[in-house]
């Protein structure tokens, strides 16, 4: 369905952001993890034609998204990481208006999807109440009601559970599920654990390029029996690090375990670990792109 | 620390590209008020007082200046969401706030330092002409940039930080930034600012309102140096005292107090922080209805209204619904009330104007324009950033909706806004026309929306144009003040012809005579031009709006082509086809059919006739001496043909050879023949033709010369239409068809720089009446003539000439009427057609006859007293009436006087006295003041018609002046003269603070002179000598020219000086032929009671005087009889009789001890109450008195 090929972009002052990233995504939730600054956003405008890269083409069903970028828009449903809203207007209005924007000019067909989003991000009681006065998760879900307005094909969520408290993001979790079963989803994140509950493909993406890409359970899978762990004292972390390839490092009731991606054993004192989709995001991290 | 927060903020601001812009900005402006001399003024360009006038008007800029960088100071930390992390820092409140607020101030210093760096560019442009320079100081910049700009910086600025702090929002910031500046100019309003276009002079009390609460201390500036002379004004610095001082303090209280009240009260927090954000957890509701998708509308054609109209209502509430928008109008409701109550309640010589349409609706434009362009360009900044701003730009920009719908919705909206206030002013002219038992022409109104909402709509979209390429909205701001000024205002040396000046249409102004004029038919075409033109701006910030989150305008630039799809090219072309069109009609209306000509050409050109003809100028010619003319006036069509013999006399006594023959250059001349045979030779460029005659025409010979002209004003002229021939009220001058014999030296270039800039020599015209006698100018029979008059126009409309109406008739759809004049007269005339009614009286054999508009029918029998008692007084004070009839004639209003004569006929615009409301006795009477004035002119440049030259207009207006204020004393008593002689005396102080100054008797060209000034030493002369006696000159005067010889100023003077006792040939010399001012005083006033019941006074009174000469005074002895007023409340000049008790007249020679004894205690006491001194300062002429034990 999406189709991302060889996808550069440089902002001023030689900042890469993205440097020849290729995907293709099929129907369902995609994951798209990486830390801060690893393109993620970048990417994501990209797909939502807010901005074009320097080379590269993006296809949805088979058209390309700059090229017809209206069109794209309309089968787009997009939740930008940070926005803001026009103060003092009511949840509904806002909604309605944006509706209007994306295209919904029949009024019933209008007001009926309104009310359904509305109650389905739990917003209905509050919906005459200001969007400029809603709680952090209330904005969180105001902002999938309104990327869920018309029928998008393509709905692109930017880092949508930051901040949210657990609650807030089990539910929003639910909400993308459940909408995520025939259209493509892409969602960006830091947080391994979105990725792990939502998602059935995914994507790493570091420094601009893709690191390692296919299914969660496959990419823990291929990790089976390479992940060490073991304690280590204090002051020796360093030592260990120029030793092994050390993915992550935990302090645990004050002592830090380390875990550590190897082969085979790499010292007696290591023992086998059943591998995590973080130890994949760790992993990929440190590699060279992943074919 | 706080030094820390001052710099930080000093960095901050500098490193900005808005700070850069802004001292850009300012930079230029400097410059352009600098580099240009204004023509006519005497006042250097570098003079201590014209840099503090433009220091201070830039001053106004501070506001804008200010504005974003309070915003930036405050606003950054909430829109940048860095508030919890400043406020959770160890600074403190007080560090936080005044370092800011140094920070801000200093940024903006700096800033205005550019503007002096632009003002001495601006002056040392190696072009400037040294005599237009006086010596350069620093302390000439430096003095009124701490004394007006500084504390202007400091109070601005403490305003707008306040705002900006108490309510974190921009909005609200820039609204008080416009609210103050709509303080500013009701202030101005009040201060007869030079700025501001005013019905009537300043009274003393609204100067003193005014002087205290503009808040920019321009008005208190203006205050104290309006009656400043060149000289003074090329010398003095403004000084701190008075009300200047009171202003600068005021103001500077009220910056520290505002900032005080801040600190108290300011939250050191979070503003959201105050009020929980709304949860909605449990009560969850059943799904009543589930979600599915609903395919969103593909045809862009079917979603583009709706999603507009969204975007609009958003728009509209996003505007509505902060309080700040209402007190804006609230604001706005006030300053038009004020503007018409001022217009309406204190209209020409302070009087009461009935309010008609057309004169409420003229007071719409002026607010309208100076408030809607600074809320546009504020605005346009808001609404075009809006998105971005509030951080939801990335949703709306990731909807389908066109760039066209974001765009064209906020230019609605300030086009909405631009409506909401015109409606505002509408509704506020209306309620007042109600009020006073009018009925409003709605129609009018709402046509005040086309004619001035739709110029400031086309303003809108360039604001819009230029946001949207700015990279922010305060360099979109500075860009648009910037482009403003330049494109649409012409400063800065901006384009001024219609095509070129952004929006440029012709202003529209309406009469009750003639409606909305020729310039509305010329506004169509123009104002659909600029349409066009804001359409390819619109398109051009279609292309280039900012969509997503790529900010560079390179790369939009880059992505125009793929943006101009198929609608957009096709709207461009359309629009390009309407531009070039409409174009080229413009151009061809404006630069073919009418001649275009920039100042320096019209310069050259005059240069070019002085060399090519000055040579012709000794040449004898004739005199016409009768004129035969059929005039057809063609109203509807916009224009009249005439057709005229003129019976040419040679009145020299030589033979004349060649006969020059010049016309005006914008009209048709055709059939030209003298004695049937066409002339030998013909300049075009200077509409010049030549005549050899066969045989020279003997002294006393006549012969005959005849022409067609054509007129047709049909089409546009770039500088604004004559409006001599219109609809109804055609009013055209006979000027433009009198040939013009000879050579002409009013076409000669006077002022000496631009003469010298074409290696013309000096002017040497004579100054004096003295040179010009001597020369033997003054003793040239001025052109007489007889003459007979066809005039015709359509069938509905009453032709007028003047002279004895012979005849009149109707032929087809053509009315006629012919007139005849059998006596020579002076040749000053027109002719007029409109549907008059008419009204006549038979006085003493002179039928007195008025046509008006049927609509203005109040006042008519005030016009007929006032002319039937001039015609008596006048009769028997200075001989026979000349004529047999005497006519008054409405014309329609906008011209630059109020009322002409020609011999028999008096012209009188319609805003002049028709609309006045002449109940209030109070007030001055215009009506029979004007009237008498024209009354008089029968006498006085009628039968008494000098030479033109120095002097000559003393005998034509100071004369008609002081018949004109005898005859209103008649009928309103003393008190009158007074109301009428404050603006006399105003109107000269003012006039001598612009422009060089003669003494009384040699004036020419000096209104403020020969009305003003002569007003005024003529009515001290009859107090001095007698009214019978003065009349015995002037009678004098009379006789001499009917004798034949055409009297002189110095005549007038030695017929004064016949009847005035030897004793007081010194005071008549000082008044006429000297330049001097007295300065009155009472020092003090003491009463004492006596026992039986009386008052002893004792008053110390003050009077001195001064020559000017050459720039310097000296002081003169002084010993006068005065006028000694006992008040028994507060002497007004306006009615000085109101609580009289008692005058006397005592001799002052410097501090003089009066002592009277009264019978009734007064309060007040005052020297020359009744205005017959002319001196600068009359408050401390007035004192109250002290009781005494």
């Amino acid at each position: 369905m999406l189709k991302i090929d060889n996808l550069e972009k440089t902002y001023p002052g030689n900042v890469r952001a993205l440097q020849g990233v290729s995907l293709d995504i099929a129907p369902g939730l995609f994951g798209l993890l990486g830390p801060n600054g690893s393109g993620k956003s970048t990417l994501m405008r990209t797909l939502a034609t807010l901005q074009s890269p320097d080379r590269g083409t993006v296809t949805f069903a088979g058209r390309d998204i700059f090229q017809h970028a209206q069109t794209h828009r309309r089968l787009l449903g997009y939740l930008p990481q940070e926005f803001g809203v026009y103060p003092g207007v009511s949840a509904e209005r806002l909604l309605d208006h944006l509706a209007v924007l994306k295209g919904l000019t029949h009024v019933r067909q209008r007001r009926e999807q309104i009310h359904a989003l509305l109650e389905k991000t739990n917003l209905y009681p509050v919906r005459k109440k200001a969007v400029s006065t809603f709680s952090g998760g209330m904005r969180r879900r105001f902002g999938i009601a309104q990327a869920l307005l018309g029928d998008p094909r393509l709905i692109i969520v930017d880092e949508p559970t930051a901040g949210l408290d657990p609650e807030e993001r089990h539910r929003f979790h639910d909400l993308l599920a459940a909408v995520g079963e025939r259209v493509v989803v892409v969602l960006s994140t830091h947080i391994v654990e979105d990725i792990r509950r939502l998602c059935s493909r995914m994507a790493v993406l570091h420094e601009g390029r893709v690191q390692a890409i296919g299914e969660p359970e496959r990419l823990v899978r291929v990790l089976d029996g390479k992940i060490w762990q073991r304690t280590v004292p204090r002051g020796e972390l360093g030592a260990f690090r120029e030793r092994f390839q050390v993915l992550s490092t935990q302090l645990l009731a004050g002592r830090t375990q380390i875990r550590v991606l190897a082969d085979d054993c790499p010292d007696p004192g290591f023992a086998p670990f059943s591998p995590s989709l973080e130890d994949v995001y760790f992993s990929a991290l440190g590699q060279n792109p992943a074919a | 620390m706080f030094f820390d927060i001052v710099r930080f903020e000093w960095r901050y601001h500098t490193r900005r590209l808005s700070f850069v812009a802004a001292s850009a900005v300012l930079l230029l402006a400097g410059f352009g008020a600098t580099s240009r001399i204004q023509p006519g003024l005497e006042t250097n360009l570098n003079a201590p007082y014209s840099l503090s006038f433009t220091l201070g008007l830039l001053s106004l800029g501070s506001v804008f200046v200010l504005t974003i960088l309070c915003a930036q100071s405050i606003l950054r930390d909430s829109e940048f969401r860095m508030a919890e992390i400043v406020y959770a820092t160890a600074v403190t409140k007080a560090e936080y706030l005044f370092g800011r607020y140094l920070g801000v101030v200093a940024a903006a210093i700096v800033t205005f330092l550019a503007a002096i760096v632009g003002m001495v560019l601006g002056i040392v442009l190696p072009s400037h002409d040294p005599s237009h320079l006086g010596p350069h100081a620093a302390i000439d910049y430096l003095w009124p940039f701490a004394v007006l700009v500084v504390p202007n910086l400091i109070f601005v600025g403490a305003l707008l930080f306040t705002v900006a702090a108490t309510w974190r929002n921009a909005m609200t910031t820039y609204i008080s930034g416009v609210a103050l500046y709509m303080v500013y100019i009701l202030a101005a309003m009040l201060a007869d600012s030079p700025l501001i276009a005013s019905s009537s002079p300043p009274t003393p009390e609204g100067l003193a309102l005014a002087a205290w609460f503009d808040p920019f201390g321009l008005s208190a500036f203006f205050e104290q140096t309006h009656f400043w002379t060149p000289a003074e004004r090329d010398t003095q610095h403004i000084q701190l005292t008075g009300y200047f001082l009171a202003n600068r303090l005021l103001w500077i209280a009220a910056a520290l107090s505002m900032l005080a009240v801040l600190y108290r009260f300011f939250a050191f927090r979070l503003r959201s922080g105050a009020r929980d954000p709304v949860e909605a957890e449990g009560a969850r509701s059943e799904p009543a209805t589930t979600y599915r998708g609903v395919a969103p509308e593909h045809r862009r054609s079917a979603l583009f209204v709706p999603a507009l109209w969204s975007a609009i209502r958003m728009e509209a509430v996003q505007v509505m619904r902060r309080w700040p928008f209402w007190v804006l109008l609230m604001l706005w409701l006030g300053m038009n009330a004020i503007e018409i109550a001022q217009f309406i309640y204190n209209g020409e010589f302070g009087t009461q104007q009935v309010p008609a349409t057309a004169l409420v609706v003229g007071r719409i434009r002026e607010p309208l324009m100076a408030v809607g362009l600074v809320i546009l360009i504020y605005y346009s900044a808001e609404t075009v950033w809006r998105e971005r701003a509030k951080g939801i730009d990335q949703m709306v920009d990731a909807t389908q909706a066109s760039n066209a719908v974001f765009l064209l919705s906020k230019s609605a909206s300030l086009s909405l806004m631009l409506t909401l206030l015109t409606a505002v002013a509408a509704l506020v002219g209306i309620v007042f026309q109600v009020l006073h038992g009018q009925s409003p022409d709605l129609l009018a109104y709402a046509a005040q929306l086309y004619f001035i909402g739709l110029p400031l709509a086309l303003v809108a979209m360039l604001a819009v144009f230029f946001q949207t390429i700015s990279p922010n909205r305060y360099v979109g701001m500075l860009a648009t003040v910037a482009g403003l000024a330049f494109f649409n205002q012409g400063a800065f040396g901006g384009p001024q012809h219609p095509l070129l000046r952004y929006a440029a249409a012709p202003s529209v102004h309406l009469s009750s005579m003639s409606g909305f004029g020729p310039s509305a038919a010329f506004f169509h075409p123009v104002i659909v031009y600029w349409t066009a033109v804001a359409g390819v701006l619109l398109l051009a910030a279609y292309g280039l709006w900012q969509r997503g989150t790529d900010l560079r305008l390179v790369a939009r630039v880059g992505g125009l082509r793929r943006r101009f799809r198929a609608p957009a090219r096709w709207i461009a072309l359309w629009l390009l086809l309407v531009i070039a069109t409409l174009g080229v009609s413009i151009f061809r209306q404006t630069n073919v059919l009418n001649a275009y000509e920039t100042r320096e050409q019209i310069a050259d050109w005059r240069a070019d006739y002085e060399r090519s003809y000055r040579s012709i100028e000794d040449t004898p010619q004739p005199t016409p001496v009768h004129m035969e003319a059929e005039i057809d006036l063609y109203p509807q069509e916009r224009r009249y043909r005439v057709r005229g013999r003129y019976t040419l006399e040679n009145r020299t006594r030589e033979p004349i050879e060649t006969i020059y023959f010049g016309a005006l250059t914008d009209v048709r001349v055709t059939n030209l023949r003298l004695e049937g045979v066409e002339p030998t030779e013909h300049d075009e460029r200077f509409a010049l033709s030549t005549f050899q005659l066969a045989e020279p025409l003997a002294p006393g010979g006549t012969v005959d010369l005849a022409y067609t002209v054509d007129v047709d004003r049909s089409a546009m002229a770039a500088g604004g239409t004559e409006r001599d021939i219109v609809s109804n009220g055609s009013f055209v001058l006979n000027r433009i068809h009198m040939p013009r014999l000879g050579y002409r030296a009013a076409r000669e270039l006077t002022d000496p720089v631009a003469r010298r800039r074409r290696d013309l020599p000096p002017r040497d015209r004579p100054e004096t009446v003295e040179l010009a006698q001597e020369m033997g100018l003054m003793d040239e029979q001025p052109m007489i003539l007889t003459f007979d008059i066809t005039l015709s126009t359509d069938a509905d409309q009453v032709p007028i000439a003047p002279g004895r109406r012979v005849a009149s008739w109707v032929d087809g759809d053509r009315r006629y009427a012919s007139f005849t004049m059998d006596r020579p007269v002076h040749p000053l005339m027109a002719y007029v057609s409109a549907r008059y009614e008419i009204e006549r009286v038979e006085h003493r054999g002179v039928e007195v006859e008025i046509a008006y508009h049927p609509e203005h029918v109040a006042n008519v029998p005030r016009f007929l007293d006032a002319a039937t008692d001039a015609l008596d007084y006048l009769s028997e004070q200075f001989g026979a009436y000349p004529h047999d009839h005497l006519r008054i004639v409405e014309i329609p209003g906008g011209r630059h006087f109020t009322g002409m004569a020609a011999s028999g006929t008096t012209y009188f615009v319609e805003t002049g006295g028709f609309l006045t409301n002449l109940g209030d006795p109070k007030r001055v009477d215009v009506v029979t003041k004007r009237v008498s004035h024209e009354v008089a002119h029968q006498w006085w440049g009628g039968v008494v018609s000098p030479a033109t030259g120095p002097g000559s207009s003393v005998l034509v207006e100071s004369t008609a002046r002081y018949s004109e204020l005898v005859l209103l004393e008649q009928r309103h008593g003393p008190g009158a003269v007074t109301a009428a002689l404050g603006f006399e005396r105003d109107r000269y102080l003012s006039g001598r603070a612009h422009y060089a100054e003669v003494p009384l008797y040699q004036a020419q060209r000096e209104p403020f002179l020969f009305y003003s000034k002569g007003a005024m030493v003529m009515m001290a002369v009859r107090d001095l000598i007698g009214e019978e006696a003065l009349n015995t000159a002037l009678r004098a005067v009379v006789d001499l020219a009917r004798s034949g010889q055409p009297p002189t100023s110095l005549d007038l003077l030695t017929e004064i000086r016949a009847v005035t006792p030897a004793t007081h040939h010194d005071l008549l010399e000082q008044w006429w032929q000297r330049i001097v001012l007295y300065n009155l005083r009472i020092e003090s006033a003491q009463s004492v009671a006596l026992p039986d019941g009386r008052y002893q006074l004792k008053i110390r009174a003050f009077g001195g005087k001064h020559e000017v000469a050459d720039d310097h005074q000296s002081e003169l002895p002084m010993e006068e009889i005065l006028e000694i007023g006992l008040y028994s409340s507060y002497p007004r000049t306006v009615d000085s009789l109101e609580g009289l008790l008692h005058v006397e007249r005592r001799v002052v020679m410097g501090t003089t001890e009066i002592e009277m004894v009264v019978d009734e205690l007064p309060r007040y006491v005052s020297i020359d109450p009744f205005l017959r001194r002319i001196e600068r300062n009359l408050v401390d002429n007035v004192v109250e008195v002290e009781a005494m034990k």
